[in-house]
């Protein structure tokens, strides 16, 4: 897939501009992302599928509009309540009332985030409103644990005349809501807390190492074996050191250390070993220690199979564990784990994101042979510009070549529509009449 | 034709030099002319492909990608297992049937749908993973390798690709008159180009004699 940069050339070259008199490569590079992001935006051809969790997460509680200029990138929910004049934001309903100078009535929890309708017993005034990722496009279905929620219009529960908005239960409906862009609004309200896949020991950055559940998790590896054995930190140091490397593969180490252990001088083979040294009083019997893995086979308790490297795949006989593209660096290793059981799984268009493409990135979200229609618009914006090198002839025959490049996204979307089910058509009404046999010409004719 | 015989059609057409081009580099019209037959490819979707992906247990969706790096979309999936067809339908089509089916796993796929332009759905997900499914998808043509090679279309679709070089070249020159002449001709061709690439379907009809008017009502 050729970069950014080659098509930039390839532009240059047919705006005959190779030396950037006319336009630059930093405004063809804006027109290049600005393609890229309409590409995507007119087609919804790129979908995939997203967790959210339940209830609603943002990042931040805002108070004031204004602090929507601060999020960092992250989402952000105003859950207070805006008064006639907006000069204040109040938390609990009353308190509009009061700052109107009539008598507060009772009104119901507030909260600033949604974790907390759990100890609210999720009775509030606030709307359960969910935040779109920012890459979000539009909604092409949601499901709460696997079960379709049907698209409503406010208008429609408005005609129940019942406080729906505060009904706690199953969700079964969504709607656009009153939110910001980027957001949507579920019923019936599930107030229980759901925590999927939380990271542990989050201190020790990296990769995850081990997966621990309620269900059950068994690491497998095609290098199941070691290279070697060794006993001190220092024999592994030197196995490492290239110019000594006498031995390859993975190294286990059979021995282990007391507590103290002032300048690592003692590693213990058995455990009774270690005991002593520590000044136990009484020892505990050994076990079998083995060096290579196969002495598993005969009662070696400290041999196992390796699971080294990253994780590539989980796989499941009930289920599918799907890898999504999170479309920005860093890449490679996975960020995050989230479980569509009770929580709600969103199928959604989306664009790119922020930070915008680079000279050096390629346009990964779209089939590479499509590539060249962001070329065509690139050449459309050039030459469209006002000014010098300002060709409407040029610029109308490349935009009506761009515009073929979202008709064929929105089709290649749909990946099913080259499958076509043909059918016989059906047989209809006769508009003739009905033949009759013909009778012989001897035949009497009859007059009814 | 090959690349070489192409490309050297493409430079005389622009009165440049095929063994020395002055006005074009040589790689400027290899990339035009697979440009072109990206182009032809779409429009045509002549060019096809049949891979076979093994069933993975409890998997619902597959990734074109990772099956066929130059697939554009897939026309037919045929679970080898069973012999049968996959049924096109839709995530829709399922949720107005099944509820909770995305949990559903069963013996063996009965329909497939589409979930991306890169990503496709079978359902039920098979619990045991056994078997392979045979798809069969148009693609986008690999890239011509060296200029002895040749485009994987019929000849007469090669002077396709000399009309969008030369269209290209002219748009270049910014000649827009004479270039849009040649990329109306180019795309003339391509309704030619599907009628040789593929049999005209067989529309049902439904016969019937035509009636005689009734001699007493006259």
């Amino acid at each position: 897939m050729p970069t950014v940069s080659n098509d930039l050339d390839t532009c240059l070259r047919l705006l005959r501009d190779s030396g950037t008199v006319l336009w630059t490569r930093a405004e063809l590079l804006q027109h290049y992302n600005d393609a890229y992001r309409q590409l995507l935006a007119q087609s919804h051809g790129v979908r995939q599928f997203t967790v959210l969790p339940m209830p609603p997460r943002h990042a931040y509680t805002l108070c004031y509009p204004w602090e929507r200029r601060y999020l960092q990138g992250g989402t952000g929910r105003q859950w207070l309540f805006t008064p006639q004049n907006g000069g204040k934001q109040c938390t609990y309903l009353w308190e509009i009332e009061q700052a109107a100078g009539f008598e507060s009535t009772n009104q119901y929890t507030a909260v600033t985030h949604g974790w907390e309708l759990a100890y609210a017993s999720g009775a509030v005034d606030q709307d359960y409103r969910f935040a779109l990722p920012k890459n979000h496009e539009r909604i092409k279905g949601i499901w709460f644990d696997h079960k379709y929620l049907t698209p409503l219009n406010t208008r429609e529960m408005d005609t129940l005349e019942t406080a729906w908005n505060r009904s706690q239960g199953e969700p079964w409906f969504t709607i656009p809501g009153m939110g910001d862009t980027r957001s949507v609004e579920v019923y019936q309200i599930r107030a229980e807390y759901t925590a999927d896949y939380a990271l542990l020991n989050a201190a020790f950055y990296g990769l995850p190492r081990t997966l621990s559940g309620a269900r059950d998790w068994n690491a497998t590896t095609s290098q199941q074996e070691n290279g070697f054995a060794y006993t001190t930190q220092g024999e592994s140091l030197h196995i490492q050191w290239r110019s000594h490397r006498v031995l390859s593969g993975f190294g286990l180490r059979i021995t282990s250390d007391p507590t103290p252990n002032p300048g690592g001088q003692y590693q213990s083979i058995h455990v009774w070993e270690r005991e002593r040294h520590e000044g136990a009083t009484s020892l505990s019997d050994s076990t079998t220690i083995g060096t290579y893995w196969w002495e598993a086979d005969y009662g070696a308790t400290n041999t196992r199979e390796y699971s080294t490297g990253i994780l590539r795949e989980i796989t499941s006989p009930d289920r599918q564990y799907l890898p999504v593209n999170t479309w920005e660096a860093p890449f490679g290793l996975i960020r995050d784990f989230r479980s569509s059981v009770q929580n709600l799984l969103l199928h959604e268009a989306i664009v790119p994101d922020v930070p915008t493409l680079a000279e050096e990135d390629t346009p990964a979200m779209i089939p590479a042979p499509l590539q060249k229609y962001l070329r065509y618009y690139v050449l459309y914006c050039a030459f469209n510009r006002q000014g010098e090198g300002y060709r409407p002839d040029l610029a109308g025959h490349w935009l009506k070549r761009w515009e073929r490049g979202p008709q064929l996204l929105r089709k290649l979307g749909d990946c099913t529509w080259a499958d076509t089910t043909h059918q016989r058509q059906p047989a209809g009404k006769s508009r003739h009449m009905v033949w009759d046999a013909p009778l012989p010409a001897e035949y009497g004719r009859v007059r009814v | 034709m090959t690349r070489q015989e192409i490309r050297d059609r493409i430079l005389i057409a622009l009165n440049d030099s095929p063994t020395v081009p002055i006005y074009f580099a040589t790689s400027e019209i290899n990339a035009v002319i697979q440009e072109a037959q990206e182009i032809v490819a779409e429009e045509v979707r002549a060019w096809k492909r049949t891979v076979y992906v093994p069933k993975r247990e409890g998997w619902q969706v597959y990734n074109l990608l990772a099956i066929e790096p130059n697939c554009m979309a897939p026309f037919r999936i045929w679970d080898h297992t069973t012999n049968r067809r996959l049924q096109v339908t839709s995530m829709h089509q399922i949720d107005l049937d099944r509820q909770r089916w995305l949990t559903v796993t069963g013996s063996q796929p009965d329909w497939w749908y589409p979930v991306s332009w890169g990503q496709f759905g079978v359902y039920p997900a098979t619990a045991s993973g056994e078997g392979v499914l045979r798809v069969d998808c148009l693609v986008w043509p690999t890239a011509l390798l060296d200029d002895a090679d040749e485009p994987e279309s019929p000849e007469p679709d090669h002077d396709d690709l000399v009309l969008y070089g030369v269209y290209m070249s002219l748009m270049q020159q910014f000649e827009v008159m004479r270039a849009t002449e040649r990329f109306v001709r180019f795309t003339d061709r391509w309704t030619d180009s599907r009628y040789r690439n593929e049999l005209q379907r067989i529309q049902a009809r439904y016969h019937q004699r035509r009636g005689r008017r009734d001699a007493y009502r006259e």
